[in-house]
């Protein structure tokens, strides 16, 4: 057991899984990231040099560099799960995701269904979400919801080093298509990550805290902001529960309402759009589900319904903050 | 915990039991005791009940006192083996006491003894703390292993905190996941208890009635329910109106001032008698104010000519002198055949969800002694008069002796009182919550009337209607009296 950065545990994860698996291959635009010429090639392993030193041990028939072509190479990376194979794509960023979205909404979603079970689609799409970096609106979404919707889609978000290694492991060994979220403020985030190879099942979130006054729930870089969040407020006497809902689809319905059921309060944190949203469809849960156990009106912490700023100052603003976070906390808690 | 010692505690007689009274030991300290002996008799809100002993030995421990109201679950006494030494009975009523006071509302039923609510007495000793919540049955006690247990994490906690083995429990969900409804799905089918909003409001001082609402800090909540104060009457001075510890502080010091200065202090000069109030009185008190602050009742009053009820009951008792139908059983059926016909009557109402029942299952008010009580006719409209009148007299002959069961008296889709033998000529009563209406009868009285242009006496009785407007109106409540007046002056067609 020893500190790793986000970086290095999803490296580990997706080495692990190659020494173990030879059907599992990597394939994207830059994993080996060479330059072409003699001598370069592992020079940069992605664009976040997530997959580096990976070329070197694999070979490049399992870490393919593609052209920039989304279409084709997560066609292919489909095709290829179908045939048996265990491909883990790298989408580069999620906002990518319309340039290839028949192949994964269409082709990957749909496919071990309308077969009737006879082919599965054992296929991971890695990408990165999340703003912060001022990298524009086309770089900085958390396009989750947009992959939730679909049917037949797994979606997973981890929010620590630690939990990107298990739930990459297992998302791996998934026989249906799993939308892998990283969210780029985290790369360099380190945590304490055993050597080993462990998994963590899909669809069963985690207490990050326990408490009995407020649920918050919350994904991915959210969770970590929630648990600052909680972690101040305990100080006022307002003991939290967060939930690390790890995986939109599927989604842990049963903690979710057990925990509401406990404290009556409910506030759901979300970096993705608001509307038809995530945190719209946790709120809606506990709206049909755990109503008679709510003692106040729920409340979402989410951006303002509008496109990421570039401005520095204004994409601070756009992100749900620390701040937000405690004052919907404390507005839940007071309110009668 | 071995089968050598044995705790008597208070048993819960009921789902809305929460306190209970010996009323009188039979046995006392030494006495030898054969299973199934009664110890004592318990008094609840509605019934007394006789205690069981649930295996022989002997009585030990100091006996609970009579006539004190005490929580389902409180230690009354022991049932030992002989070999048990004073010691260990000491060492096992502090361990009780500890369970007791560390987990209040919580039972471990560690007898194998199921909870039957049909057999003629409650399963006599329990043991384990007080059962309130959950009672977990002995087939699903035990510890686990958090680590080797697939359960969500609030399953965990709630099993931990009332020693639930999960190993014995099955999860329905993803990958056979155990919930807190799988916990919940196996006590009740193995005969435990749960009620669920302890068992959710798991948090200390919270469930206290109307605090949960009021801004306060952990503390002062917790000094408030430990002091019993209602946080609604402190005056908060912390940030956004929050409740301090120093604001319950200042509480006690005005309020126990106010207790030994402001209120006068009553003469005493053998004026007055105090007079305990008994477990049903406030029970009763309970209830009917409920009914009254809740219920918005309405009434509806009508007059019903009883000449040819009174003659049929007569031919029928004449016909065969081995039976006595009285006025109340004719009631009692034409209510039947009403409530069937206007089944919007025949109904429960908890303020969220309108129950409607197939069958008319009629409580009668009986005066007792120390209050009143509703014995219930189950499914009254199944039986024909005669089996009715022997059903309703057995049942207020037990309810006038105290020995109405639970099951007699839970429940019930309607009520009537019938207070004409006392001399009252009309009366309006007050609805029996869950139910939506209640009918009061007043005595027979010989009235002029007009028949036929011409005055005639004939014997009238009147009939009042209260009913919950939240889900009745006028004109269901008038549906229902006229069907019943049919029936009550056309009686052939209801026998």
């Amino acid at each position: 057991m020893s500190e790793k950065s986000l970086r290095e545990a999803i490296n580990e994860a997706l080495r692990l899984e190659m020494q173990r698996d030879a059907k599992v291959f990597l394939i994207g635009e830059d994993i080996a990231g060479g330059t072409g010429g003699e001598g370069e090639e592992d020079a940069w392993g992605g664009v976040m040099g997530v997959t580096k030193g990976l070329f070197g041990e694999f070979g490049g028939h399992r870490v393919i560099d593609t052209p920039i072509s989304e279409t084709a190479y997560i066609g292919a990376a489909v095709g290829a799960a179908v045939t048996g194979m265990r491909p883990v794509a790298e989408l580069m960023f999620c906002d990518f995701a319309g340039v290839c979205f028949d192949q994964i909404m269409n082709q990957a979603a749909k496919l071990r269904y309308m077969l009737g079970g006879q082919a599965k689609v054992p296929l991971v799409i890695r990408m990165q979400c999340g703003g912060g970096f001022n990298a524009a609106a086309q770089h900085s979404q958390t396009l989750h919801a947009l992959f939730t919707h679909i049917p037949g889609l797994k979606v997973v978000m981890p929010s620590n080093a630690y939990e990107a290694k298990g739930l990459l492991i297992e998302s791996i060994r998934d026989d249906d298509p799993v939308m892998f979220m990283e969210h780029k403020y985290m790369y360099d985030d380190k945590w304490e990550v055993p050597d080993e190879s462990y998994t963590i099942p899909l669809g069963e979130a985690n207490y990050s805290r326990d408490g009995e006054d407020v649920t918050v729930c919350a994904l991915g870089r959210m969770v970590n902001l929630c648990n600052q969040a909680a972690d101040e407020l305990k100080g006022e006497g307002i003991d939290c529960t967060v939930i690390d809902l790890r995986c939109t689809s599927p989604l842990d319905e049963i903690s979710i309402c057990e925990s509401i059921e406990e404290t009556g309060r409910l506030v759901v944190v979300d970096e993705g759009y608001p509307r038809c949203g995530f945190a719209t469809d946790v709120a809606a849960l506990a709206a049909e589900k755990a109503l008679r156990s709510l003692k106040a009106p729920v409340k979402l912490v989410t951006p303002p319904h509008t496109t990421i700023p570039f401005a520095p100052t204004l994409e601070e603003l756009y992100i749900p903050s620390i701040d937000r976070i405690m004052t919907a906390i404390q507005e839940v808690y007071h309110s009668k | 915990m071995s089968d050598r010692i044995q705790a008597i505690v208070m048993p819960k007689l009921g789902l809305s039991m929460t306190e209970g009274m010996v009323t009188k030991w039979y046995v006392s300290n030494g006495s030898k005791v054969q299973a199934g002996e009664i110890l004592a008799d318990i008094e609840t809100s509605k019934i007394t009940n006789e205690l069981e002993a649930f295996s022989p030995g002997i009585i030990r421990g100091d006996l609970a006192e009579e006539g004190i109201d005490l929580p389902v679950g409180t230690l009354l006494g022991l049932i030992v083996t002989e070999d048990v030494s004073n010691e260990e009975i000491r060492e096992f009523i502090d361990r009780f006491d500890q369970t007791s006071i560390e987990d209040p509302g919580i039972a471990i039923q560690n007898e194998a003894s199921v909870p039957s609510t049909t057999r003629h007495s409650k399963p006599a000793t329990t043991v384990g703390a007080a059962s309130q919540g959950i009672i977990v049955p002995v087939s699903l006690g035990g510890s686990f292993e958090t680590e080797q247990i697939h359960a969500t994490h609030l399953a965990k906690k709630l099993a931990a905190k009332h020693n639930i083995d999960l190993g014995k429990v099955e999860g329905t969900g993803r990958r056979g996941r155990i919930s807190i409804a799988d916990i919940q799905t196996a006590i009740l089918s193995q005969g435990g208890t749960w009620n669920t909003d302890l068992a959710h409001s798991s948090g200390p001082a919270k469930s206290v009635a109307g605090s949960p609402q009021i801004s306060a800090t952990p503390l002062a909540r917790k000094m408030a329910t430990q002091n019993k104060i209602d946080l609604n009457l402190i005056t908060p001075s912390g940030r956004n109106g929050r409740i301090t510890r120093s604001d319950v502080e200042e509480f006690i010091r005005n309020h126990m001032a106010q207790s030994s200065s402001n209120i006068p202090e009553l003469p005493d000069h053998g004026d007055f008698e105090e007079i305990p109030i008994s477990t049903m009185r406030k029970r009763i008190g309970q209830r009917m104010s409920e009914s009254v602050n809740t219920a918005p009742h309405f009434r509806l009053s009508i007059d019903v000519n009883i000449d040819r009820l009174l003659a049929l009951r007569k031919s029928i008792n004449t016909d065969d002198p081995d039976i006595r139908i009285s006025i109340n059983d004719l009631l009692i059926r034409a209510c039947a055949k009403s409530l069937l016909e206007v089944p919007e009557i025949n109904c429960q109402y908890d303020g969220y969800s309108l129950k409607r029942f197939t069958h008319a299952d009629i409580a009668v008010a009986v005066a007792i002694d120390d209050g009143l009580i509703t014995p219930i006719v189950r499914k009254a409209n199944t039986y024909d008069i005669r089996s009715l009148s022997e059903k309703v007299e057995n049942l207020i002959i037990r309810a006038k002796t105290g020995r109405l069961m639970p099951d007699d008296i839970l429940g019930g889709t309607f009520t009537i009182s019938n207070l004409g033998m006392f001399g009252i000529t009309s009366f309006d009563a007050i609805i029996n919550p869950p139910q939506i209406a209640i009918l009061a009868i007043g005595q027979v009285e010989r009235k002029m009337v007009e028949i036929d242009s011409r005055p005639e006496f004939v014997n009238i009785m009147n009939m009042t209607l209260s009913c919950d407007h939240r889900v009745l109106d006028g004109a269901i409540g008038a549906k229902f009296l006229s069907c019943l007046k049919k029936y009550l002056e056309n009686p052939s067609e209801m026998i």
